[in-house]
């Protein structure tokens, strides 16, 4: 696949900004920098759905909007349906040639959180996906409800303490495994899948560049560091992040039709994850005596996680 | 010993604790402003009560495992607020159909659609008669003070048992979010008063869950006691078992009816404030009324003789009391927080067009001022 030139750091940081800066997300939040990338990484026309979440609640206040394009707030489980629509019908427009100007390149995309994405939207992005729609989704996965005051999802991380799976006394948080959403959405044999980070962003503008371009359903997970929930200083959003890509908990490679896996970012040092749990406020609890052992577990999964990605590069299959 | 506690406590941690002392042992949910604080109190009630509080992977997963777990035979339930409502909707009619006895709080927010999430409306009053599909007959309970935002949940667990179906108990944003001190019934009190469900405890093979008379609620014995039936939102007829048969169909929609509007008198709640020296009758429920109380006494300081009837159990609504007060009172203006769905049950019920009305949708509640203006212009 032939790709557009990437926009160099200079043509990014000059190009007209398709996400308006002034918007309402916390100081330090990591979805304006993932969306503004994507944004900003095509010249397209694009449409837009987002699920219900803090990115549509912050980013579309009476009478303010942040978004350049077209853009469809649905409820908090159906972007990917949304997108299927328009989609659809516009691909039907354009074979019936009531397109006012057929050639103009359109992109459709859809946001969502992970509580949107692997919870209550889980089974519309399935469909989406297994129908096939031109479009790619984006999974903005701070790995907690946090907005609606950071309850637990099915992307919350083992030992993260939220409003409904507490640390205390008795639990050390969350006990249940993140979803490998990832995993899933490529064995819905979509054409392109990946994750990825913004520390490293030319990767993730590169990532975002190939989905934007690939024809068919994508999917991309996004780390999106929440300096509300995970607990963390906001002026450390790229920090934690960089922690988060450098422990390896989320090791940044994309999956094509469904088999072919490239690891995407390497780290020099590969640091110990505890490394990661200390900046956050929301694993604190771990490094009490009594839950090391969780800390030591989660060690090991992501060692034999790595150890699984590595294999599967190499395999082809 | 005194009855009742004193407490400082939100409305939504209010519902939480009137479950856990109502012997709730099932909470299933899913986040949704502004109710979050229900389940958040719950994950923490229901473990200390031997039971569980399940967040599920959605609205639908939510009161779906709420019914299961109904089923099972404990006192369950669930709460959102009107988004989650519609989602709910085809499984609430579900357990209408197949009788099962479930708490439904729902934390009532601006709509249509998402709405207005963090502000108060009154808006699915209309939603909480009829959220799906179909005929049944709903029973809906209003709180309008913090205190009744416990005192009303433990009701609705009793009537849940009593008559086999959800019971919505409708709080507002502002209910649910105020925090202050309220005078509420020991546990002891609670616990005390509650009234279980009714068994079968003859023989396995007599045994007709939904083979009751034609007022009375299913008879469904929690599962893994020796009991066994089928459990289906299609038709049923005494076994739980699908038909098609004319007349079974036909006696089975008229008992869910006639279980409710036959046994009125043990649903029916209503305050009234003022009423009986007054010649302007307002009408207001939930956290409206609060307005309309001082209003009442404001407008009362300047000589204009009001009063209020309040509706608590808002399904089946007070339709005898609203017919004789709209009889006695020539001025009547209805208050609420929606542009007029509680309006014209009232008008149907008093049988008269000539009632006013003072509505507001914009998600910002009532205050005494608007209610007095109001008054002043109309009378």
């Amino acid at each position: 696949m032939a790709l557009r030139p990437i926009k160099n750091l200079k043509e990014f940081s000059t190009a007209n900004e398709r996400l308006e800066g002034a918007h309402l997300l916390c100081p330090g939040c990591a979805h304006s920098m993932i969306v503004r990338e994507l944004m900003n990484a095509t010249d397209d026309n694009l449409v837009i759905a987002t699920n219900t979440g803090c990115l549509e609640v912050s980013t579309a206040v009476y009478p303010y909007t942040s978004w350049d394009t077209s853009w469809i707030h649905i409820g908090f489980e159906n972007a990917a349906s949304a997108i299927s629509g328009a989609e659809a019908m516009y691909k039907a427009r354009k074979r019936k040639g009531t397109l006012k100007d057929p050639d103009a390149p359109v992109k459709f995309v859809a946001f969502g959180g992970d509580g949107s994405t692997y919870d209550i939207g889980f089974q519309w992005l399935s469909g989406a996906i297994e129908r096939g729609h031109d479009f790619t989704y984006i999974c903005l996965d701070n790995e907690v409800y946090a907005n609606t005051g950071g309850q637990r999802s099915s992307s919350t991380p083992v030992g993260a303490s939220t409003t409904t799976a507490q640390a205390g006394r008795v639990s050390y948080g969350k006990k249940e495994k993140k979803k490998d959403i990832v995993a899933i959405m490529a064995a819905h044999g979509a054409p392109y899948v990946a994750q990825v980070a913004p520390n490293k962003w030319k990767i993730m503008a590169k990532v975002f560049q190939k989905a934007l371009e690939t024809e068919g359903p994508c999917f991309i997970n996004t780390v999106s560091a929440c300096t509300t929930e995970w607990k963390f200083d906001p002026k450390n959003t790229i920090e934690v992040t960089d922690l988060a890509t450098d422990t390896l908990i989320f090791p940044i490679y994309e999956i094509v039709n469904g088999t072919e896996l490239n690891i995407l970012y390497r780290p020099k040092k590969v640091l110990p994850v505890e490394e990661y749990f200390a900046a956050q406020g929301r694993f604190k609890h771990l490094f009490k005596p009594e839950n090391r052992h969780i800390i030591d577990q989660i060690q090991k999964d992501v060692n034999e996680r790595w150890e699984y990605l590595q294999r599967r590069e190499e395999a082809r299959v | 010993m005194s009855d009742t506690r004193e407490v400082i406590s939100s409305g939504n941690e209010l519902a939480a604790l009137a479950a856990y002392d109502s012997g709730c042992l099932f909470y299933g949910g899913y986040p949704i402003t502004p109710s979050s604080e229900v389940m958040h109190a719950m994950t923490d009630l229901m473990p200390k009560a031997g039971g569980a509080a399940v967040q599920m992977e959605d609205e639908i997963g939510g009161v779906a495992a709420a019914i299961g777990a109904a089923m099972a035979g404990v006192r369950s339930m669930t709460a959102t607020s009107g988004p989650g409502i519609s989602l709910k909707a085809e499984n609430l009619g579900l357990a209408q159909m197949a009788e099962v006895p479930l708490v439904v709080v729902n934390v009532m927010r601006g709509g249509p659609s998402t709405g207005l999430p963090t502000r108060v409306a009154q808006g699915d009053v209309a939603q909480a008669k009829n959220p799906s599909h179909g005929d049944y007959k709903s029973i809906t309970l209003c709180p309008g003070t913090l205190a009744e935002c416990y005192t009303e949940v433990v009701r609705a667990f009793n009537l849940a048992d009593r008559f086999m179906q959800p019971v919505f108990v409708l709080l507002d944003e502002t209910l649910g979010h105020m925090h202050a001190k309220a005078i509420i019934p020991t546990a002891e009190k609670v616990k005390s008063e509650i009234k279980p469900r009714k068994t079968f405890d003859g023989d396995p093979k007599d045994y007709k869950p939904y083979g009751v008379g034609d007022d009375e609620p299913a008879i469904l014995n929690p599962m893994f006691s020796g009991y066994r039936y089928n459990f289906t939102g299609l038709h049923h007829d005494a076994d739980g078992f699908p038909t098609e048969e004319k007349e079974t169909c036909r006696k089975l929609i008229d008992r869910l009816f006639r279980k409710v509007d036959a046994h009125r008198d043990e649903i029916e709640s209503n305050e009234e404030f003022m009423l009986d020296d007054a010649e302007i009758l307002l009408i207001g429920y939930g956290s409206a009324s609060l307005a309309i109380k001082e209003a009442v006494v404001r407008l009362r300081d300047e000589g204009i003789k009001a009063g209020l009837f309040r509706p608590i159990t808002l399904w089946p609504s007070p339709e005898k009391r609203l017919y004789e007060l709209g009889q006695k009172f020539d001025k009547v203006l209805v208050v609420e927080l929606n542009q007029g769905q509680y309006y014209e049950e009232i008008q149907r019920a008093m049988a008269r067009h000539n009632i006013e009305k003072l509505t507001k949708t914009n998600g910002r509640p009532f205050s005494p001022q608007d209610i007095i203006d109001k008054v002043k212009e109309v009378f």
